[in-house]
C-alpha cells in the first residue's frame, strides 16, 4: 500500500512505528557487543527512501566493524528523529482540533 | 550546523581518543617487554590523527566535505630502545645488555588522562546537542 | 490542506461571508470584508500547507531541522487561530446587529 497519498497524520504514525523498531535494534545492537555469536541487526524498508514504508528487522550480514560510538550516535539521531516526529504530530493535532472546533478559545 | 552533523562530529572525537587512550595503554603494557636479540622488539605506537571527509559528506557528495578527525596506530619510527645491563637475562645480548622499548611511563600516563577529559568533553557536547534539540522542540509550547 | 480540513475551513468561510455581507448591507465596500476573508484563507491554506510539507519530510526521514519545524507548525498554529479569530468576530457582530434591527 502506497503511503504517499495517505494522510499527513497516517504517514507521521508510521514513521514512528519505524522510528520505534530500529530502537530497538539499536538497543539489541548496544547491549549485545561483547556477546559471543550475536548477530548484529539492522533495518530493510521496503519502499525506496523517498516513501515512508513498512521495515523489518533483518541480520547485518556487511560485516562492517562498528564502534560504540557509532551505535550510540545512531541512537541518540534515531531518538531526536522521533522526538521531533512526536511533538510535530501533537502541534498538527492541536491545529485540526482548532479548525474543526472554532468557539473554543 | 545540524543537530545530526553535530552528534556524527562528536562521535569522530570520541572515536579519536579512544584511540589515543589504547595507543597510550598499549604502550603502557609492553614498556617492560623483551625480545631476543636481533629480534625486533615491541615498536611504541603513536595514534596519528588526520582530518577525513565524514561519512556523511562522501555519501552525499558534498564538494566542500566536513573534515572530520580520524585517528590511527602507526609504529614509531627512529625511537631508540632503552638498553639496561642485565647479564643473567635470557634476552641479553653478548655485551649483557637488554633492549626495552622507548616508552615513557611519564607521558603515556599524561595521554591517558588528556584522552579519558577529552572523551567526557565530546559526550558532555553531544548532551549539549540533545539539548539544543529537545529545547527547539518547545517552540511554540503554550 | 488536506481534503477534511479543506472541507471545515470551507464552512467558516461561508459562515463569515454570510456575516461579511449581513454587516456592509448597503455598503458599497461589500467587496473588501470577502477579500480580507479570501486573502487570510489564502494566508492559512500556505502556511497549513507548509506544516503539512514539513510533517511528510519529517515523516520520508529527510533531515529536518528541528527548530525549523516547529517554527513553521507554530506559523501555521497563529495564522489559523488568526483566521478563526476574524471568524468569530464577524459572526458575533453580525448576530449584534441581527439583534438590534428588531
Amino acid at each position: 500500500m502506497s503511503l504517499a497519498a495517505a494522510s499527513v497524520i497516517e504517514q507521521i504514525s508510521a514513521a514512528m512505528s519505524v522510528s520505534n523498531l530500529q530502537h530497538q535494534v539499536n538497543v539489541s545492537n548496544i547491549a549485545n557487543r561483547d556477546t559471543l555469536g550475536y548477530q548484529r541487526m539492522r533495518l530493510q524498508f521496503e519502499h525506496a527512501m523517498s516513501e515512508p514504508g513498512a521495515a523489518t528487522v533483518v541480520a547485518d550480514r556487511s560485516n562492517v566493524p562498528a564502534s560504540l560510538e557509532q551505535d550510540l550516535v545512531a541512537m541518540s539521531t534515531n531518538l531526536m528523529q522521533y522526538q521531533t516526529m512526536a511533538r510535530a504530530l501533537g502541534r498538527y493535532l492541536a491545529i485540526v482540533a482548532a479548525i474543526a472546533n472554532p468557539n473554543r478559545g | 550546523m545540524d543537530y545530526f552533523k553535530a552528534i556524527e562530529i562528536s562521535a569522530a572525537g570520541m572515536a579519536v581518543q579512544q584511540a589515543r587512550m589504547e595507543a597510550a595503554t598499549l604502550n603502557l603494557a609492553n614498556m617492560n617487554t623483551t625480545a631476543a636479540p636481533g629480534t625486533p622488539g615491541y615498536r611504541p605506537v603513536t595514534a596519528v590523527i588526520h582530518a577525513v571527509p565524514s561519512f556523511s559528506a562522501r555519501l552525499n557528495g558534498e564538494s566542500q566535505p566536513m573534515m572530520l578527525p580520524q585517528a590511527a596506530l602507526v609504529p614509531q619510527t627512529g625511537a631508540v630502545p632503552r638498553t639496561v645491563y642485565e647479564p643473567g637475562h635470557p634476552n641479553a645480548d653478548a655485551a649483557g645488555m637488554v633492549s626495552y622499548p622507548a616508552v615513557d611511563h611519564t607521558q603515556e600516563m599524561f595521554t591517558v588522562m588528556t584522552a579519558l577529559r577529552a572523551y567526557e568533553a565530546n559526550v558532555a557536547a553531544i548532551q549539549a546537542t540533545k539539548m539544543l534539540a529537545a529545547k527547539a522542540l518547545e517552540i511554540g509550547n503554550q | 490542506m488536506q481534503p477534511g480540513l479543506e472541507a471545515i475551513a470551507a464552512v467558516a468561510v461561508s459562515q463569515a461571508g454570510v456575516a461579511a455581507g449581513g454587516l456592509s448591507q448597503g455598503a458599497t465596500a461589500t467587496g473588501a470584508f470577502a477579500n480580507v476573508l479570501q486573502s487570510k484563507l489564502q494566508d492559512l491554506d500556505t502556511d497549513v500547507g507548509a506544516a503539512e510539507g514539513v510533517l511528510r519530510d519529517l515523516a520520508a526521514g529527510k533531515a529536518v531541522q528541528p527548530h525549523e519545524a516547529m517554527i513553521t507548525l507554530e506559523r501555521a498554529r497563529i495564522s489559523v487561530m488568526t483566521f478563526l479569530q476574524v471568524r468569530n468576530k464577524l459572526v458575533e457582530s453580525y448576530q449584534d446587529l441581527m439583534r438590534m434591527q428588531l
